[in-house]
């Protein structure tokens, strides 16, 4: 680790910097020069840069926005751009920074995704818990909309677009882009059946590009900077920087931009200071909840990117650390994440619905001490029952915490056989 | 199926509860200027924004709300209510003046949220879920709340709270219940009461 570690700052550098959530601040700091440039541009020339650039989704799955963009038929149907901050990831807290500190950030880079796919009308899906941060927005709306960088012929370019602000209502499904375009519609947020795609069937069943916050955010940069200053970070693969969030047993908790490719150690000893009160490390979340399998100490040299991730057997997801120390439960960890899901499967395939149920009921029997030899069986055969046999991922993720604890920490769950009450690592 | 009254209790949505008063005129203003901002033959988009409406008038999802939105969308009643029982932020049953939403995910667990609802619960002799004999006050477990850095984590109608001492959070919410008003929430604003931030949730104020 090197004694000077920096974070790279690109889509946090207004994060210190006094009134960047106005729009005055904003207009000060270079702020929506990028839109006008871009307007200048024809829109194919900013998908190709953003191709070129190799801008990958950061929502999880990693999918070059240049190209889910160039998916949009020419067919002069009306198209819609749609912006994912149903932020709900445990463990993830960066989009909400993003817009709480740099609304306008994102609005540009909406605004200049949208004019690349000639849509008119985009929409921002805002978590409904996150009353801050939809103010802010709301209010970042309404500045853009009153110095005409929204609404009719911007900038006298003739460029039409409009923006709407849309609150969820609690229900993580939403954060699954088709689940999202449900509850746009005012139905309830369960996922679609794909093909068709979004790109040819989204919103009101028109083309419509889904990219979430921290993608969109580093659209005005990619046009002012260029394609090859963007490729010049990160990894050949996962080019830029990420914002990873990390939190738990750590010095200091917080969102650390860095470039892909950057060690877990440098983020978890380095950034966020190291472990509280001098423990051991005993597990980490390389990217949230839906990033198991957990890794251990011995994964803290792997390099924070999605193949590296991979290659080492686990998932980057959303970028999210959460760091457990020696003290930690694992059962328990793995209850806390089954009940999320348990909590937050939509209902409508079986193996999910039926499976998260009957994990977290087990997992709570274990919890408590009143485990059986013939539970941890139980638990792998639900857990092996529900991946690829529901419709989405929330299915997929949802059993691996249990498979992961089951495996690499069997330890702990034995110690809660025959201890007759009460978690017996944690009390 | 007869109108209103075969449905009225599907999907839990209650019938209707004494003390309920009818929808104001202010209602229809506000539906209207929400379902305005979709495309033509694409109002069924103002749904939940309408739902927070009604909210915002009886502190929960009434049955006469469910019919005013049915009426006013196209929609049956159990479409209406099929919506509002998939979302959390729904409520079915009247809430509290403040709606305290407590995290148990791992990073807030590890810093104290289960003692914040052990002692909460203990103190307003309510269970997660529930609101106060008083009406001041709801108490629930919330997934994930998304500000993991400053755990534990909990809100008081959807402002945040971070990095609270168990006694700090218990005193804190012994204040609302005696009518205090809330101190700053951790971005620095002072919560609504649970039917103002239920307005705000609907957009109607916003300028799209």
């Amino acid at each position: 680790m090197s004694a000077t570690l920096q974070e790279t700052k690109i889509l946090t550098a207004r994060w210190e910097m006094p009134g960047a959530d106005r729009l005055e601040g904003y207009l000060a700091s270079g702020g929506y020069e990028a839109f006008k440039a871009a307007l200048a541009m024809a829109p194919d020339d900013i998908i190709e840069t953003v191709k070129a650039a190799n801008l990958r989704g950061r929502g999880g799955a990693g999918f070059p926005a240049g190209l889910k963009w160039s998916f949009i038929p020419k067919d002069r149907r009306p198209s819609y751009l749609v912006c994912n901050f149903d932020e709900g990831e445990p463990g993830t807290f960066k989009d909400r920074e993003l817009v709480e500190r740099d609304p306008h950030q994102l609005i540009e880079g909406m605004a200049i995704a949208a004019y690349a796919i000639g849509s008119h009308e985009m929409y921002i899906f805002c978590r409904g818990e996150f009353g801050y941060a939809a103010r802010v927005l709301e209010r970042a709306i309404g500045e853009a909309m009153e110095r005409g960088i929204l609404g009719k012929d911007i900038f006298g370019t003739g460029f039409d677009l409009d923006c709407i602000l849309i609150r969820g209502a609690g229900a993580y499904i939403c954060g699954e882009e088709t689940a999202l375009l449900e509850a746009i519609e005012g139905r309830r947020g369960q996922p679609r059946l794909r093909p068709p795609f979004p790109a040819t069937h989204g919103l009101f069943n028109l083309p419509t590009v889904v990219n979430n916050v921290e993608t969109f955010a580093y659209v005005p940069h990619i046009i002012t900077k260029g394609a090859d200053w963007f490729r010049s970070l990160g990894t050949e693969k996962a080019p830029g920087t990420k914002i990873f969030s990390v939190s738990g047993d750590v010095v200091r908790p917080g969102n650390y931009e860095v470039p892909f490719g950057t060690p877990a150690r440098d983020l978890i000893e380095g950034f966020a200071g190291g472990m509280k009160d001098g423990k051991a490390l005993k597990a980490f979340t390389p990217g949230g909840a839906s990033s198991t399998p957990f890794f251990g100490p011995e994964e803290l040299d792997v390099s924070m990117d999605w193949e590296s991730v991979q290659a080492a057997g686990s998932l980057l997801g959303t970028g999210a650390i959460i760091v457990f120390n020696e003290d930690r439960c694992m059962v328990r960890a793995a209850h806390r994440f089954t009940a999320f899901y348990a909590h937050e499967s939509c209902g409508k395939c079986t193996p999910c619905r039926e499976g998260t149920y009957w994990l977290e009921q087990t997992l709570r029997r274990v919890e408590d001490g009143r485990a059986r030899e013939e539970d941890l069986k139980t638990l792998l055969d639900v857990a092996n029952s529900i991946p690829g046999r529901s419709f989405c991922a929330l299915g997929d993720f949802s059993a691996a915490p249990v498979q992961s604890v089951a495996q690499r920490w069997q330890a702990d769950f034995r110690k809660h056989i025959g201890s007759g009450g009460g978690c017996p690592i944690e009390s | 199926m007869s109108a209103g009254r075969a449905d009225s209790s599907m999907m839990g949505i209650p019938i209707i509860r004494p003390g309920v008063v009818p929808l104001s005129p202010q209602f229809d203003v506000d539906a209207a200027k929400v379902i305005a901002r979709y495309p033509d033959g694409q109002q069924r988009s103002a749904l939940l924004p309408l739902l927070y409406l009604v909210q915002a008038e009886h502190g929960f999802v009434s049955s006469q709300g469910i019919s005013a939105i049915a009426s006013m969308l196209g929609l049956t009643r159990a479409e209406v209510a099929g919506v509002a029982s998939f979302y959390t932020m729904f409520k079915r049953s009247p809430q509290g003046t403040w709606l305290i939403s407590v995290c148990t995910q791992p990073a807030c667990s590890f810093a104290g949220a289960r003692q914040i609802i052990a002692q909460l619960e203990s103190v307003f002799s309510i269970v997660c879920g529930e609101t106060s004999a008083d009406g001041s006050i709801s108490i629930e477990e919330v997934e994930c709340l998304c500000a993991c850095d400053g755990a534990p984590v909990f809100s008081v109608n959807y402002e945040n709270y971070e990095r609270m001492s168990v006694d700090g959070a218990v005193s804190l919410v012994e204040s609302l219940r005696d009518g205090a008003t809330p101190p700053p929430s951790a971005r620095g604003d002072i919560p609504s009461d649970f039917k103002t931030a239920s307005r705000r949730l609907s957009g109607v104020e916003a300028p799209r």
